[in-house]
């Protein structure tokens, strides 16, 4: 069995370098040498090597692997997400059949063949897309981002140091707004006005989540990365729920300390980074969503030329417009154009200019 | 200072030096006024040394035990008169422990040490508590015994009074007889938590009162006039709770839970005060425990949580206003505060409008896309992720739980960075644990992750991935084998020994080079593999590291059936110039073994050993039976002429000038062979042969003595 987890091992290592390089890169050559020959021993051994997929399990050769850890987790997501099913390798496989069966795993969008020694077996994967009653004659769809909001407010209640938030619940809430916005319901629409200084929490969240959703969808990035963007952007403030009284408070006094709010995203990303289950561009988002485009911003750090995340990226741009279009006593409240225009103009290198483009002429667009 | 002393840790000795210089002042404060320098000296002494100690800890509670004074475990040392006198003084007016709190200021410590004086000692406690009360001490927090309400059988009173700690007593009391303990209130909030949830686990569940457990909580919730009820004593509240054992936690939380349903004022109160994240903490303690909590107090706690942190303001920071947390230029947030539409929707923004317009959606999908869409790509997400999680370990926000776990994450990542060659992030892993290692963040488990990552099955599979990868990694693998040093050898070694690819094994001799003579031991263990490849790749690898050392092992290869270990092994023992080698080249040439013969003549002209010109001109000289007798002949001229030896001139001139009829062709190929060796021989023996070729009729011979001509003249 030792074998057989190294052969995967190194199977998806050279998967993941075609993905990461190129397909013509050295370490994938080399590591398709080096699966090819363990794979040689196994079929010296028994003939035959068979991997079948059932739910999230590896079976190989009729035994379920165990403990497999980042690679063969990767490997059934992968598989799974080209619908195969199943995978034979015969004796008489040859180099040239096993780096063009990696390459074919590695290429987004492409079918494996069935090659003369590996046979694939494929499954109709029935995407069972969540659907909710939001059907509304009159165009108002303030109960139901009501309701949203509602769930928000209730899978933050759980969040605290000791306690793992239910993912599966934000997930689901993260499937609501992508079908909302699937059935062109206007954008503005769907985003929530703050009703209370109570629910800013929750409804920031919301229309940020809503917002970079949206963003996604116009920029055309595949339906597969929707969910994990939604709900890092879902998640990108739950640092500030985290952070230490003692950090957010004057000494004495109930006035807030900017370094302690400035702490957020690393609250946020520790506290993320450790929930099983969770896409890792939570707490990727969480970390960097305060990061510039210009490379300044807050949290630092020690790491040379970072770039934020695309999806860090367009966070940003949604936390902000949220941010200013929120009414504040102090100020008057701003119409949308007039938030898009400070975004636009006045300073230079926050945001990614092609997002902030594509941001403005998409809510015009929605506008319109 | 005695060893007693030396042991105690700084902050219980910052106390006692507090303490004695408090008791000087006591002392002074009966003589001088306040602004008498030699009170001054003392009282700032004190305070100084108090100052200190709120660096270290937020407040000091010290117990005295009739002539002894206990700062947490620890006792001052008992026979130091100072201690003791300061301990009766305290003792005489009730005063059970005193709790001094950051915030302390001189005049407040001057006022606390001339209440110390005050003539009270002969009042009963309730009254010397109402003086202390009249004086209001906000840092100070005084705790008075209230012999009354214990009822202690009555033949252990006495002695048990000086042997069990006052806290015991007064929790003793508490639970034996809940009514009489009138006023609870300060005394509750004043034992430590850890100390009094301690004592309590003492008792079983069945032992303590029903009342007991709503008088404790009420007592940490009421305020009083001399006290609100704060976020510090929530803190307080909660980990007396988490300490307790299981059947007293539900006890404690369920009455908590009744006190605050029965009274809504005092729950609003106390709810209003307390950290989110505490309010939190308790409800999921509550759920844990399976209590119910009621709907209304649901109801509440749900209306108080987001409030209290809905409202983070706005505050100025540098050049920029926060809002909310977005950072923002103050000339825009001055925007925002003008009624000045106009300025912000100017015509630029309405032009760029217009122009954002002229792209179509359609254009998006260009090479821009695919950037956007390659970003999500498991393993960049991996890796950016990898990269935030060292950044994260970096930081000082984490607890301990926190930093294991996320060191924990890296680990489990580690062999999936190590198969996509990652081995820059690796070595960072490593410089992080090391780095948090020496500034004593978190040694246990540091040293629990480095032990990983130093076990052989750990080494063994980075070896395994550098084999692999490392070629393309050259920089990073030079670091990684810094880091280790020596402890690598044994891995590479049994990489070495099993590798097929000679571009892998150059590469992992390089990597052994660098450890020099370190590695010889090793390297002498694997020498006695059986398997002839094993035993080439150590020789080989030894003659490249330049070591020197050898052993009997390596000369019985030079006799092994194997030509390609023999031949490493002479290699090996030439290269040290041991004599040795030349005696085993010597039998080499003697050999009958064509092969070995060969082999022979190719190491003495590599290597150019001089003591086997002999043995070289005799096979010269040897007769030829056949053409290819005179073909063998060529490398021995080729060797020779490495050498270089004037001896062999004349027998050289013998083979030119020799007759042959047979093997014509041959015999000239020699003969050419000789011209072209001369240069390494001395000017004076060959210059007849040069004036020979100059006008030999052979052209290649003809060439050859004119350029040597040439270069000598
Ligand atoms: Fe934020
Ligand atoms: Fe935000």
């Amino acid at each position: 069995m030792e074998t057989v987890k190294e052969f995967i091992v190194i199977l998806m290592s050279s998967v993941s370098s075609c993905m990461l390089y190129s397909k013509k890169h050295a370490s994938v050559g080399e590591l398709t040498g080096k699966s090819f020959s363990i794979l040689d021993t196994l079929l010296k051994q028994s003939g035959r090597f068979e991997i079948v997929i059932v739910e999230d399990e590896l079976i190989v050769n009729k035994n379920p692997l165990r403990d497999i850890g980042t690679h063969g987790s990767t490997l059934v997501k992968r598989l799974r997400r080209k619908g195969i099913s199943r995978i034979d390798i015969v004796q008489g496989i040859t180099l040239s059949e096993l780096r063009q069966f990696v390459a074919d795993i590695a290429t987004a969008d492409k079918k494996p063949l069935s090659y003369p020694h590996i046979k694939i077996g494929v499954v109709d994967i029935a995407i069972d897309r969540m659907t909710m009653n939001i059907d509304s004659a009159d165009g108002d769809f303030s109960s139901v981002t009501a309701e949203l909001n509602q769930k928000t407010r209730e899978g933050y209640l759980r969040v605290s140091p000791f306690k793992k938030p239910n993912v599966a619940d934000f997930q689901e809430l993260v499937m609501h707004f992508i079908v909302m916005i699937q059935k062109e319901i206007g954008i503005l629409n769907i985003m929530s006005p703050v009703k209370s200084a109570g629910d800013s929490y929750y409804t920031h969240a919301t229309n940020v989540s809503v917002l970079t959703i949206f963003q996604a969808k116009t920029l055309g990035i595949q339906e597969d990365s929707l969910s994990d963007i939604g709900l890092a952007a879902l998640l990108h403030d739950i640092g500030k729920l985290l952070i230490p009284t003692d950090q957010m408070k004057q000494e004495g006094g109930y006035e807030l300390k900017e370094e302690g709010i400035m702490l957020h995203p690393l609250y946020g990303a520790q506290y993320l980074a450790r929930i099983d289950g969770l896409t890792c561009l939570a707490p990727i988002v969480a970390f960097e969503h305060h990061l510039r485009y210009d490379g300044k911003g807050y949290p630092h750090h020690a790491i040379p030329n970072y770039r934020q995340h695309i999806c860090s990226q367009m966070t940003a741009i949604s936390d902000y417009f949220d941010i200013l279009r929120n009414t504040r006593p102090e100020m008057r409240a701003l119409e949308v154009k007039e938030v898009l225009s400070l975004m636009k103009t006045k300073d230079e290198g926050l945001f990614n200019p092609f997002l902030i483009n594509n941001f403005i002429r998409s809510i015009h667009l929605a506008l319109s | 200072m005695n060893d007693n002393n030396k042991k105690i840790p700084l902050d219980a000795k910052l106390l006692s030096y507090a303490i004695i210089e408090l008791n000087i002042s006591r002392r002074n404060v009966a003589i001088y006024p306040q602004e008498h320098p030699s009170m001054e000296r003392s009282l700032m002494r004190a305070f100084d040394f108090l100052k200190q100690l709120f660096q270290l800890r937020p407040e000091i509670t010290f117990g005295i035990a009739k002539d002894t004074i206990i700062v947490d475990e620890y006792q001052l040392d008992k026979k130091n008169p100072v201690y003791q006198e300061f301990a009766l003084s305290l003792n005489k007016i009730h005063i059970a422990s005193v709790t001094f709190k950051n915030g302390l200021t001189k005049d407040e410590l001057y006022q606390f040490n001339c209440f110390l004086l005050e003539k009270i000692d002969h009042l009963p406690v309730t009254k010397v508590r109402e003086v202390f009360k009249k004086n209001s001490f906000p840092h100070v927090a005084v705790v008075f015994i209230d012999y009354g309400t214990f009822s202690f059988k009555t033949s252990t009173t006495d002695q048990t009074t000086r042997e069990i700690p006052l806290w015991e007593k007064y929790v003793y009391g508490l639970i034996k007889n809940p009514l009489q303990t009138e006023d609870i209130t300060d005394a509750v909030r004043d034992i430590p938590p850890e100390t009094f949830s301690n004592l309590l686990n003492k008792f079983s569940d069945a032992e303590i009162k029903e009342e007991t457990y709503d008088r404790v909580i009420t007592a940490y919730m009421r305020s009083s006039p001399q006290r609100t009820f704060s976020g510090q004593d929530c803190k307080r509240m909660f980990e007396f709770f988490n300490r307790l054992k299981p059947d007293l936690k539900k006890k404690f939380l369920s009455s908590s839970i009744r006190t605050f349903s029965q009274d809504k004022n005092l729950a609003n109160q106390a709810l209003a005060e307390m950290p989110f994240k505490d309010i939190i903490a308790f409800l999921d303690s509550a759920i844990e425990q399976r209590i119910t909590v009621p709907q209304h107090l649901m109801d509440l706690i749900t209306s108080l949580v987001p409030s209290s942190h809905g409202n983070i303001g706005d505050v100025l920071l540098h050049e920029t206003v926060v809002l909310d947390d977005v950072l923002i230029p103050t000339d825009s947030a001055e925007l925002l505060k003008k009624k000045n539409f106009e300025k912000l929707l100017s015509d630029k923004y309405q032009q760029d409008i217009q122009q954002l317009f002229v792209l179509h959606t359609s254009d998006l999908k260009t090479s821009q896309l695919i950037e956007l869409e390659h970003e999500f790509i498991d393993e960049l997400i991996d890796q950016r992720f990898n990269q935030i999680i060292l950044e994260l370990l970096r930081s000082e926000t984490l607890s301990e739980i926190e930093y294991r776990s996320l060191v924990n994450i890296m680990r489990q990542q580690t062999e999936h960075l190590l198969w996509l060659g990652q081995f820059g992030q690796f070595v960072e892993i490593l410089k992080i644990l090391e780095i948090n290692q020496a500034l004593h963040r978190f040694p246990d488990i540091n040293a629990d992750a480095l032990q990983y990552y130093h076990s052989s099955d750990f080494l063994a599979l980075l070896v395994n991935s550098l084999r692999v990868l490392g070629r393309q990694k050259r920089r990073e693998v030079a670091m990684i084998c810094e880091y280790y040093r020596h402890k690598l050898i044994p891995y590479f070694m049994d990489a070495l020994a099993e590798e097929d690819s000679q571009v892998i094994r150059r590469f992992l001799m390089d990597q052994l080079k660098r450890f020099g003579d370190k590695l010889i031991p090793e390297a002498m263990k694997r020498l006695a593999d059986e398997r002839w490849f094993v035993k080439r790749n150590v020789l080989y690898m030894l003659a490249e590291t330049g070591a020197k050392e050898v052993t009997d092992q390596i000369k019985t290869c030079c006799r092994h059936e194997n030509p390609k270990v023999s031949l490493a092994a002479m290699k090996y023992l030439l290269n040290t110039g041991d004599n040795y080698a030349i005696e085993m080249l010597r039998e080499f040439l003697d050999s009958k073994e064509k092969e070995k013969i060969h082999q022979g003549v190719l190491l003495a002209g590599s290597f150019r050993i001089k003591e086997v010109v002999g043995e070289l001109t005799a096979l010269l000289q040897k007769q030829e039976i056949s053409g290819s007798d005179i073909q063998d002949k060529i490398p021995v001229v080729r060797a020779l002429g490495e050498i270089g030896d004037p001896q062999t001139v004349k027998v050289l001139q013998a083979l030119l000038t020799g007759k042959s009829i047979l093997y014509r062709g041959i015999t000239e190929q020699l003969r050419e062979e000789i011209y072209k060796t001369l240069k390494n021989y001395p000017y004076e023996s060959i210059r007849n042969l040069i004036e020979e070729g100059v006008n030999s009729k052979n052209e290649v011979i003809r060439t050859e003595s004119d350029s040597l001509k040439r270069k000598y003249s």
